[in-house]
């Protein structure tokens, strides 16, 4: 009988506890909507901050003090709980991704699990923070430690980007060899055979072109990891991203026309 | 007496059984048919598809290259919604 009754409470945590994974499980849509609401409260906290802060200059009371102190604690902690929200965002796109992509990158994942984690444990510091001077503590803690965040979101939002790169080339590759072996089994006798072998032969020329792009691209990508990414560093990977798209749908395009001129329809 | 009972009690069995097996395969053997109305017959027209594998593998092909184009149509757009948020610091509160 003891057995189970245990039996039972154990399947019970089991289905509870997945039914409570579930529930926390929230796509990216969700996961930045919430953000975002969490943002609106921030900035709409700003002016009652900055009144109180003001007041609490120029009587320097007992009163304003306790006031400014407040309303400190609730601005700062609604910062915190913005800047939350935006790193588990950040962390759920990059799972999102890396779930489409097939990538492992465990390194973003700590960090921000870090960074999460932080950020938990400091609004729970405001809360309790009696002085002024605790305050700018916190505040300055809560600067060093999203200026590493940002960090993050900069080089996860690269990362995306040329892992997805990647992935296209790695298709584009793939597919590029199943037309070449098309070319060789299907159109031998063809009279069209050799001008679309001609035609192919040019194109591999722009695909070499595409390649090296794609190596430099894909060096960067390593160093990210290693390396703190700025605003800039995000700025000019996304231009080096966009330059290879271009001569990457050209060369569909070409691939497409070329197909189409020996495919009956 | 007793034995006359029993078999009398079978043959009226057998009889009933006979009668209802007779009626059943009445029923699915002659179709039946609303006055006026007359059957008609369905068939089905036969179709030949012909498939040429030399163009359907052509035609696949097209069809990847279209989708690997999509995926650059994804990257074009920037997820802009990644780029880290504003933040107030506050440095000092003295005049």
């Amino acid at each position: 009988m003891k057995n189970k009754t245990f039996l039972l409470f154990v399947l019970l945590f089991f289905f509870f506890s997945g039914t409570l994974c579930l529930a926390q499980e929230k796509t990216v849509e969700e996961q930045y909507r919430l953000f975002l609401e969490k943002y609106r409260v921030y900035q709409a906290g700003s002016d009652p901050y900055i009144n109180a802060k003001s007041k609490y200059l120029s009587y320097q009371s007992v009163t304003s003090r306790a006031d400014y102190l407040d309303l400190a604690r609730k601005y700062l902690i609604s910062e915190i709980e913005a800047a939350e929200f935006y790193t588990v965002f950040v962390r759920r796109r990059l799972a999102e991704a890396t779930k489409v992509l097939n990538y492992q990158e465990n390194f973003y994942f700590i960090k921000l699990d870090d960074e999460i984690t932080f950020l938990s444990l400091l609004k729970n510091r405001v809360k309790d923070a009696s002085s002024t001077s605790d305050l700018l503590n916190f505040w300055t803690d809560f600067e060093t430690h999203f200026e590493s965040i940002s960090s993050y979101g900069y080089s996860v939002k690269s990362y995306i980007e040329i892992a997805s790169l990647e992935k296209i080339d790695e298709n584009l590759k793939t597919t590029k060899d199943k037309l070449d072996q098309y070319l060789i089994e299907n159109l031998l006798d063809d009279s069209y055979a050799e001008a679309a072998r001609d035609n192919f032969s040019v194109l591999e020329k722009d695909y070499a072109k595409i390649v090296s792009q794609m190596n430099n691209i894909k060096s960067r990508k390593n160093k990210l990891s290693s390396e703190k990414a700025s605003k800039e560093t995000a700025e000019v990977i996304r231009g080096e991203v966009n330059q290879i798209l271009t001569p990457i749908q050209v060369l569909i395009a070409s691939y497409q026309k070329l197909l189409q001129t020996i495919v009956p329809k | 007496m007793v034995f006359l009972s029993i078999s009398f009690f079978l043959a009226v069995l057998f009889l009933i059984f006979v009668f209802l097996k007779s009626k059943n395969s009445a029923a699915t053997s002659l179709p039946y048919f609303a006055p006026n109305a007359t059957p008609t017959l369905v068939q089905a027209a036969p179709t030949l598809v012909q498939i040429d594998p030399l163009s359907q593998k052509g035609k696949d092909l097209i069809n990847d290259f279209s989708a690997i184009n999509n995926d650059v149509e994804k990257v074009y757009k920037e997820d802009t919604r990644l780029l880290p948020p504003q933040f107030y610091f506050e440095k000092e509160v003295t005049q």
